[in-house]
């Protein structure tokens, strides 16, 4: 045994390519001790912020929110929790009962299966792919195919129409949410989510000044202004809607679907869809933090003169995390101050809003990458026209509707005599 | 042993097993939606076959395109059709002996273009490259090989000094190495500019190194990777760490082409099937997507029909 550990030191427990030519007690005990760190991580994370949200939510409210377990209820989580593991699991009649049982882990499987390829760290993700940001969309397509096995399964028509819902909605918006990564791909050439971090070590604005290290100016958001910072936000409002959380809520829109496509469900498989919208939101969130905000970069590394002080792991682990949760709150934030969308709204805002301008970050930053100046001049013309955009929607007022345009139509319509009743 | 040997002999039988399980699955369930949803089964069982073969894009772009795409719109399409439970599992227009002969002869065929068709050779080939004795260790000898990353081995063919695409660059000795033994990888770049012939040769500031990994021949092998080269001449020398010893400056190209097309998919894949696509094959591949639009005009035939009923 000890001959055994002698090739191996713990630290390569979390290294993919030592794992590779390690023994294979060695390489399962590795993929174990990964899979456990993040499960658990997942788990904390979500009862985590299942009470912050409520907080949040209350004290946007002027509420207090819970309060009862813990001071001031900051272990209700722990409570839901042994809540949701001791509720007995009912599996209603009319259920298709195998897929029904199946459907809360083909779906948690699906998001968290995505989690192995993000960079936490410097150097460090879960598994090392050099098509990172491809296996995060494919595996998290599962997600989809889970949301409408649980729906159908039910035989329930609520969680049919909140599965179906949810389908059309991911899937709609996956377009703008390729289209947009797509242009920012344009930038760093890799698929690869470490070398994507790396990428925004360095850089300059449109291309200029490669070996600049600029900090915060570095980031993919500001490498073709303004068309990066459309690209963050089509983005994350395209993440938000993939993760069906409000104002793009609804598949489990209350007040016509009971709860969606997990009305049906209790206990602990209810929990699962739960772990899973929780996970998701934090893949969005990190993938956007990778993408534009640098990833596990730190913000001012250009102001200290190196990159980390002290030590790379810990602090890109920081770093990360800090963006990450970041948005995550952002999230929450939007769930207690926009009202939700219809349907036909929210499918209005996919094909005819978020992608058409999707399209138009991809062809801009397309061009910026082929010549820096023409970026340069098409990003400094777009710049002023949204500008004067704003300027005019803050400070012109909307022209007062004229109403001796109305009036004569009104008596035209009125001096007519309408249908049978007249 | 090492992962690659049992763990991974393992899990390609879990995968192939369950790819034929969810197949038959497929084929054989009378719930229509309940055949749709093995379908993932086999899907992601395929793709983790893919995995086996190193082929990671394809990998990704299999699970995004059928799981994601097509059987979102199979579930979507059966969802909507009425009587989804009670399917007639046999299709009475295709008479039974034809498809039996049919079938017969499509088996017939693939086994004989597996037979008699490409050679499915997996075994290592010996590496062509150039032997420099590292010194310490007289036994030790290093060989050194390089691959270009785009497809095709060896250097640009215009300029046998000039490097397009990237490399990896491979050290690899004939017995086994020590514990963690470490090969270090050196590589300079000619700068044009400099005068002083002395210093014209211009070591890159970034270290790269690797672990001597044991291959099945009984040595060991420790390889690298370059990327975003620029253009220019370079050379290269690796020092194994624990066996002693350090090759001289190569320079690139110097050391001929090996034929070493397991490295070259690992890394390359993505740009060469770019490349592939949008290059000799394209109008294949433009040809291959008529083939969804025969589905569509299916689709539409077979839904018309369903409504007349």
């Amino acid at each position: 045994m000890t001959a055994l550990l002698a090739d191996v030191s713990p630290w390569d427990l979390l290294h993919w390519d030592r794992v590779l030519t390690a023994p294979w007690w060695f390489a399962l005990l590795a993929i174990f001790v990964v899979c456990f760190l993040i499960v658990n991580f997942i788990a904390v994370y979500a009862g985590v912020n299942t009470l912050l949200e409520r907080k949040i939510a209350a004290h946007m409210q002027a509420r207090v929110g819970p309060y009862q377990v813990g001071p001031h209820g900051s272990l209700q989580w722990l409570a839901d929790a042994l809540k949701l593991m001791v509720k007995e699991d009912v599996i209603p009649k009319d259920t298709d009962a195998f897929l029904f049982r199946l459907a809360p882990y083909v779906v948690f499987g699906g998001s968290f299966a995505a989690w192995v390829a993000l960079p936490f760290t410097a150097d460090w993700s879960p598994a090392v792919m050099n098509v990172g940001i491809l296996y995060v969309l494919a595996v998290s397509s599962a997600v989809v195919i889970g949301i409408l096995m649980a729906g159908w399964s039910s035989g329930s028509k609520w969680a049919l129409f909140g599965a179906m819902r949810s389908a059309a909605q991911i899937v709609s918006y996956e377009v703008p949410v390729g289209i947009t990564l797509l242009g920012m791909l344009l930038i760093y050439g890799t698929l690869d989510m470490q070398a994507i971090s790396r990428a925004q070590e360095t850089g300059g604005v449109f291309g200029f000044a490669p070996d600049w290290h600029g900090g915060i100016f570095s980031w993919g958001i500001f490498r073709h202004p303004p068309f990066t910072i459309f690209a963050f936000l089509i983005y994350y409002t395209a993440g938000l809607a993939e993760t069906n959380r409000t104002p793009f809520d609804i598949p489990e829109a209350e007040s016509e679907l009971v709860a969606g496509y997990h009305t049906e469900y209790s206990g602990m498989r209810f929990s699962f869809f739960f772990l899973a919208e929780y996970a998701n939101m934090f893949v969005v969130a990190a993938i956007a933090t990778t993408f534009f905000l640098g990833g596990w970069l730190p913000p001012f590394g250009h102001l200290v003169g190196r990159t980390f002080i002290v030590s790379p792991f810990l602090e890109g682990l920081f770093w990360f995390m800090a963006k990450s949760f970041s948005l995550v709150l952002l999230m929450m934030w939007l769930r207690w101050t926009l009202p939700r969308y219809r349907v036909d709204q929210l499918m209005d805002l996919c094909w005819k809003r978020l992608t058409p301008l999707a399209f138009m970050t991809l062809f801009a930053i397309g061009l910026g990458e082929y010549s820096r100046w023409a970026g340069l001049w098409l990003g400094i013309a777009t710049g002023v026209a949204v500008l004067g955009l704003i300027v005019k929607e803050m400070f012109v007022p909307p022209p007062e509707p004229l109403e001796s345009v109305h009036l004569p139509n009104l008596k035209a319509a009125e001096a007519q005599p309408s249908g049978p009743a007249a | 042993m090492p992962l690659s040997e049992l763990l991974l002999n393992f899990f390609f039988y879990v995968f192939a097993a369950a790819a034929l399980g969810g197949g038959a699955a497929v084929a054989l369930s009378r719930n229509i939606v309940r055949s749709a949803f093995a379908l993932l089964t086999v899907l992601f069982a395929v793709a983790s076959l893919y995995a086996f073969a190193r082929a990671d894009f394809i990998v990704a772009a299999q699970i995004l395109i059928y799981v994601g795409g097509i059987l979102v719109l199979i579930i979507f399409a059966i969802m909507l059709t009425h009587k989804i439970t009670d399917v007639k599992v046999s299709n009475e227009s295709s008479p039974g002996p034809a498809s039996i002969v049919a079938c017969a002869c499509l088996f017939v065929l693939l086994v004989a273009a597996f037979v008699y068709g490409h050679r499915w050779d997996v075994s290592p080939k010996p590496q062509p490259g150039v032997f420099l004795a590292t010194g310490a260790r007289p036994d030790v000898a290093a060989e050194l090989s390089m691959t270009q990353g785009d497809g095709r081995t060896g250097i640009s063919e215009k300029n046998p000094t000039v490097l397009d695409g990237f490399v990896r660059l491979q050290a690899s000795i004939r017995v086994p190495a020590a514990g963690n033994a470490l090969a270090r990888f050196g590589v300079s770049k000619y700068d044009a500019k400099e005068k002083d012939p002395a210093k014209c040769w211009k070591e890159l500031p970034e270290r790269k190194f690797s672990y001597l990994a044991p291959t099945p021949q009984g040595g060991a092998r420790a390889a690298v990777d370059l990327e975003r080269l620029e253009d220019g001449p370079y050379r290269w020398k690796v020092r194994l760490e624990d066996e002693g010893g350090e090759s001289p400056w190569v320079p690139f190209g110097a050391l001929g082409a090996g034929d070493e097309a397991d490295f070259v998919v690992e890394k390359g894949l993505t740009r060469a099937l770019g490349r592939g696509f949008m290059g000799p094959y394209l109008l294949a591949f433009e040809t291959v997507s008529v083939l969804l639009l025969a589905a569509l005009v299916g689709a539409a035939y077979l839904a018309r029909k369903e409504v007349k009923e």
